[in-house]
């Protein structure tokens, strides 16, 4: 080995200990989350088939961060004219919920109900029997009709108000922390420092595993033990984390960049915001693992359908998008755009099926059956 | 006292050669032990790091690259050839990665000078603690991603012109002016 050889092999590069103390728990996850070779020759097919797909998947989506930029810019552009929603019509049906200084709206197949005065956020419990309301420091939850039902306050504003997904308790951040309280009020208690993004609850087989974010630190902890499941570092503070329907893969959105993760918290994929612009919101929808990606590029907005590695870029919106939701059957998207709702069928495979768009009432929240 | 070679734990070859141990380490991690995987990352996830940063100069895509690259060896590796060592065939791995994360900001660069924010800029490299490294770090890319890969990550000018896509003489070349230009950096 030559003596400049000799020297690079012991120089210590910028930032090598710190990647190297974020990297090693996370390929010791990975391997604690494979079965061994000779426990999978035991149990042939049943155990391998399983195995093979998630490598196959983490070989498709571990590609080099020049190969993701290129496939993130597609050529297959849609831009419709958005066609207005008659006014007692909601495609997608169920209800959705915008709030603002306006106050709280519901709208259904019969048109949009204010149902509650001026908050900041909300959210339907799972089954759309209440709705959690922020105003300032307060956390209140309403009926679908507005009586309501039980509020608690803090100190520090409380924001980001999340049902678990039986709808035993609600998680909200507020002072730096991140709170739960159970869905008829009682038992406030912090959980954890957190901050930034919106909490997520894991969709997994117990409901009780809750995602947060506490700095740049994407957290996953178990709301019963309190047990921190893991910790991954991402390089900036996430927007937002949105878990995939079967529980195994998270979203994690930061401004210049995406990372999926698996469910013990290994980075799958990380891809770079093309240059000019900036990620601004996403989601993995109801079911399956496509997922869908707002981008912003000065004042106008992109909206990316994504399906494993392929991804078309299918709207472009003249307008910031402040919010997205999927409808309760995953077959319709709504976007926020200024004082308007966009409602698109996303098609993962071909594009976009339908624009429509109505006036928001306010900034785009939830939708319930 | 008679030992499984294939059932050993790493830790019983601790005062084996080290190709021996890395043999052993590849079985572990295919049983699926993690102590195999430790022993791994630990003896050649830095080198990969050190040679994705000086190929891309970049920490975040840095570890993004030697992180993807190790799992994806770990993935890959029921299909590794267990008579050839581990760490060139996780070298190899992670310069593609690398190689291509460096052409596809080259590309990028023409299109918007955003990511040129997230190179570091020519004061930082001078100041960092390590005056070879930092001198490495200065040169051009077509100097330095063949420095790089020659004597940190040991590939043959061969090899090099291959990953490169470029003929060899060219990479002789630029290792020549390389290995000048860090000379006269040096002295």
């Amino acid at each position: 080995m030559s003596d400049l050889g000799r020297r690079l092999r012991h120089a210590r590069a910028p930032g090598e200990e710190a990647a190297f103390r974020r990297a090693h728990p996370l390929a010791l996850a990975l391997v604690r989350a494979a079965p061994s070779r000779r426990r999978r020759r035991r149990r042939a097919l049943r155990m391998l088939a399983p195995v093979l797909a998630a490598l196959l998947v983490a070989g498709l989506l571990l590609t080099s961060a020049g190969a993701d930029v290129r496939s993130w810019i597609s050529d297959a552009v849609t831009t419709s004219k958005p066609e207005p929603v008659r006014p007692q019509t909601l495609p997608g049906g169920g209800r959705l919920l915008t709030a603002g200084r306006d106050g709280l709206f519901v709208r259904t197949a019969q048109g949009p109900h204010r149902i509650f005065g001026d908050v900041g956020e909300a959210a339907w419990s799972p089954r759309g029997l209440f709705v959690a309301v922020t105003r300032g420091i307060e956390l209140i939850v309403v009926s679908p009709r507005g009586e309501r039902r039980w509020s608690l306050h803090h100190r520090a504003p409380i924001r980001h108000p999340a049902w678990a997904p039986i709808g035993y308790q609600i998680a909200y951040l507020s002072g730096g922390g991140v709170h739960l309280v159970d869905g008829d009020g009682s038992d406030d208690a912090r959980l954890a420092a957190a901050d930034g993004a919106a909490p997520v609850w894991r969709p997994a087989r117990s409901h009780s595993q809750l995602t947060y974010a506490r700095g740049r630190t994407v957290v996953l902890s178990d709301t019963i033990d309190r047990r921190v499941l893991f910790a991954t570092r991402a390089a900036r503070r996430p927007l937002a984390l949105s878990w995939s329907a079967d529980g195994k893969r998270l979203l994690v959105l930061e401004r210049d960049r995406i990372q999926l993760l698996n469910q013990f918290g290994a980075r799958l994929h990380t891809s770079h915001a093309p240059a000019g612009t900036h990620n601004v919101t996403g989601m993995f929808a109801r079911t399956g693992r496509d997922w869908t990606l707002v981008r912003g590029q000065g004042a106008s907005s992109r909206l990316l359908l994504v399906n494993g590695q392929d991804t078309v870029k299918v709207l472009e919106l003249a307008g910031r998008v402040d919010g997205v939701t999927y409808s309760p059957r995953g077959d319709w998207l709504a976007l926020g755009v200024g004082r308007s709702v966009w409602l698109v069928r996303p098609g993962y495979h071909a594009g976009l099926r339908g624009v429509h768009t109505m006036p928001a009432h306010g900034r785009l929240m939830d939708w319930a059956p | 006292m008679v030992v499984d070679a294939d059932t050993a734990p790493v830790v019983l070859l601790r005062n084996a050669p080290r190709s021996w141990r890395e043999r052993g380490a590849v079985r572990a991690a295919l049983r699926g032990d993690a102590a195999g995987v430790d022993w791994l990352f630990r003896e050649h996830w830095p080198a990969a790091y050190r040679a994705a940063w000086l190929i891309v100069r970049d920490e975040a895509a840095a570890e993004d690259i030697a992180q993807e690259g190790f799992l994806a060896a770990l993935g890959a590796l029921e299909r590794f050839d267990r008579a050839r060592p581990f760490g060139p065939w996780l070298r190899r791995i992670v310069a593609r990665r690398a190689i291509d994360a460096a052409r596809a900001r080259a590309v990028r660069r023409e299109v918007g000078a955003e990511p040129l924010n997230a190179l570091p800029a020519r004061e930082e490299l001078a100041g960092l603690p390590d005056d070879v490294l930092a001198a490495v770090a200065l040169l051009p890319d077509e100097q330095r991603i063949p420095i790089a890969l020659r004597h940190l990550l040991g590939f043959t000018p061969g090899e090099i012109a291959e990953l490169l896509d470029l003929p060899r003489g060219t990479v002789n070349s630029r290792l020549r002016r390389g290995l000048d230009a860090l000379s006269e950096a040096l002295t």
